[in-house]
């Protein structure tokens, strides 16, 4: 019981009531509270074991710090690199990662709206799409290559192409599923074209188009990876290439870390987005955690 | 305010009961090669409440779409306010058995769905009317099956239509929410005096609020019987459990035909 109580330390409402309430009662609302203080620091669990994992391997000398380097030393290279040239190259590989996005993606986009609303539009493209979606980009690397060189388009070509997928994909079916008993009661009160499109089918569309954009971000990070290792002369990609050529396994972990800093800011902020577009989405998840 | 509205249902209805909301003529509706409404005819005179009843898949909401001007018949002719239906319009609203909120819109705003710049002022005057002027603020997905229901006949009154297409709007609620929303139906028809078409299964219901009642069967109007008990209706006065039965014995009697056949 003791350490019940530690942890419920300051959440004032457990406190306040615990003493005019059933002891039955009482033991679920200190589980619940507990679950909760779990919840929140469950996600740091596992990243924090491998931080301790990670330095008592290479402290005590197991593993070799050219295999893997410890943690201070990775620390080190990161302090080293933002001190450089890290910046810089930061800004370029996102520059390309969301040039490329929103390229890709308002095509998608557009072309995934067409599709769904237009039946003429989808005739046409539809099936193309999906075959076009069968090639692996990865495998239009040497065919970019020998058309853009390494310059940006290349970089910016490889992340559209990839991004394209998921968000055509997600905003078509998206359209296609919006529940015709709404489209219906728009009809029935007036709404046409522009005004249905703009209170019904697009609102109805939407939480399937941001989860289109969320997968396309993860697609847009590997697409950026895979194009700056290869064909590169700047980028977070190009520090980690160039630094495996010279053997700094450091910063090549440093760089890695820092691609998943950015993937997981990304993911953040369409998160964000999402709350911000669907609120009604957010308040029925929260009824259900309730 | 209920007392006074059917104080002034005793004194006469609103509008006039000689012109037609609603003429329908040798209506036809196929599906392909099923035939769903075939030389369907239907007069209803304005300010009238009809009920309509029969058996699930005889083509009653079909019936209700034609009118609405959601889709087009094969053949015959139906004309609202004595003009010939070119689709949709503003004068008819339609309710559905399940509320069909927008869940990204609060209710106010799906109440004020449609209406120009003055839909908030309308929004909260009929949300009133419904009994849920505080609610306005809400997520639809917070709300319980009644009040949604009840959202949902606001949005269908704030246009103020001058008629109103029910499609089993009840079908789905508990015995005692049901009483309420008949109630409250009831009290709104009498108020604005506007022409009510009410698809319903239940006969009880058809009987309570209805002048008019009708069965359908075999893609046509069969049965067409007035009701004519005063307001408020008892449900324990025997004519209306007298005139439920005959209905009743009426339907079971066509099912059993049918399956004979
Ligand atoms: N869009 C459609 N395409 C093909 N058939 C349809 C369509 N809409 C309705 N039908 C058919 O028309 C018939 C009548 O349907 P309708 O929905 O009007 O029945 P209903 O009387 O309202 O039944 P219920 O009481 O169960 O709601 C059914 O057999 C149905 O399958
Ligand atoms: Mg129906």
């Amino acid at each position: 019981m003791s350490n019940n109580v530690v942890v419920t330390k300051g959440v004032r409402a457990v406190r306040a009531s615990a003493s005019s309430i059933p002891v039955a009662q009482r033991a679920e609302r200190i589980y619940c509270v507990k679950s909760r203080v779990l919840a929140a620091a469950l996600p740091f669990a596992l990243p924090l074991t491998l931080l301790v994992l990670w330095q008592g391997l290479t402290h005590s000398g197991i593993v070799l710090p050219a295999i893997l380097p410890s943690p201070a030393n990775v620390f080190r290279a990161e302090v080293h690199l933002a001190r450089t040239e890290l910046w810089a190259d930061m800004g370029i590989s996102a520059r390309r990662a969301f040039t490329g996005f929103l390229i890709g993606g308002s095509l998608g986009f557009i072309l995934g709206l067409f599709n769904g609303l237009f039946k003429l539009s989808e005739q046409i493209f539809d099936s193309t799409v999906h075959a076009a979606r069968t090639v692996p980009i990865f495998a239009l690397i040497p065919l970019v290559i020998l058309w853009f060189g390494i310059g940006e388009e290349a970089k910016i070509f490889i992340v559209a192409v990839g991004v394209f997928f998921p968000i055509y994909l997600n905003t078509y079916y998206g359209v296609r599923s919006v529940d015709p008993g709404l489209i219906e009661v728009g009809r029935v009160y007036g709404l046409s074209g522009l005004s249905l499109f703009s209170e019904v089918i697009f609102p109805g569309a939407l939480s399937s188009i941001m989860v289109g954009v969320r997968f396309s971000l993860g697609v847009m990070w590997l697409a950026l990876i895979v194009a700056e290792t290869i064909a590169a002369d700047s980028g977070i990609g190009y520090i980690t290439n160039n630094a495996r050529e010279s053997m700094q396994t450091d910063v090549v972990i440093a760089g890695i870390l820092i691609y998943a800093l950015l993937g997981k800011s990304a993911d953040l902020v369409s998160r964000l987005i999402e709350r911000l577009l669907l609120p009604w989405r957010s308040h029925e998840a929260g009824l259900l955690k309730r | 305010m209920i007392a006074e509205a059917y104080q002034r249902e005793e004194q006469g209805p609103v509008i006039t009961g000689s012109a037609s909301a609603v003429s329908i003529s040798a209506l036809d509706k196929a599906y392909g090669s099923r035939a769903v409404l075939s030389g369907l005819n239907l007069d209803i005179s304005a300010g009238s409440f009809v009920a309509l009843v029969g058996e699930s898949g005889c083509g009653k909401s079909t019936l209700l779409r034609l009118i609405a001007g959601l889709d087009s018949p094969s053949g015959g002719v139906i004309e609202i306010n004595g003009a010939l239906s070119r689709g949709i319009c503003g004068e008819i609203r339609m309710m559905f058995q399940d509320s069909r909120l927008f869940p990204w819109k609060r209710v106010d705003r799906n109440v004020g769905l449609g209406l120009a710049e003055d839909w908030h002022a309308r929004a909260t005057s009929v949300l009133g009317e419904v009994g849920l002027a505080d609610r306005a603020g809400d997520w639809p997905s917070v709300l319980s099956g009644g009040q949604r229901q009840r959202v949902a006949l606001a949005r269908a009154l704030a246009g103020n239509p001058k008629i109103l297409l029910l499609d089993e709007p009840l079908g789905a609620l508990d015995a005692l929410t049901r009483l309420d929303m008949q109630r409250l139906i009831e009290r709104v028809w009498l108020k604005r005096g506007c022409t009510v078409l009410l698809i319903t299964h239940d006969v009880e219901e058809a009987i309570a609020l209805a002048d008019r009642v009708l069965v359908m069967e075999g893609g046509r109007i069969t049965v067409d019987e007035s009701v004519t008990l005063s307001r408020p209706r008892d449900r324990a006065n025997g004519e209306f459990i007298a005139q439920k039965e005959r209905l009743l014995g009426r339907l079971l009697k066509e099912r059993r035909d049918r399956h004979e056949q």
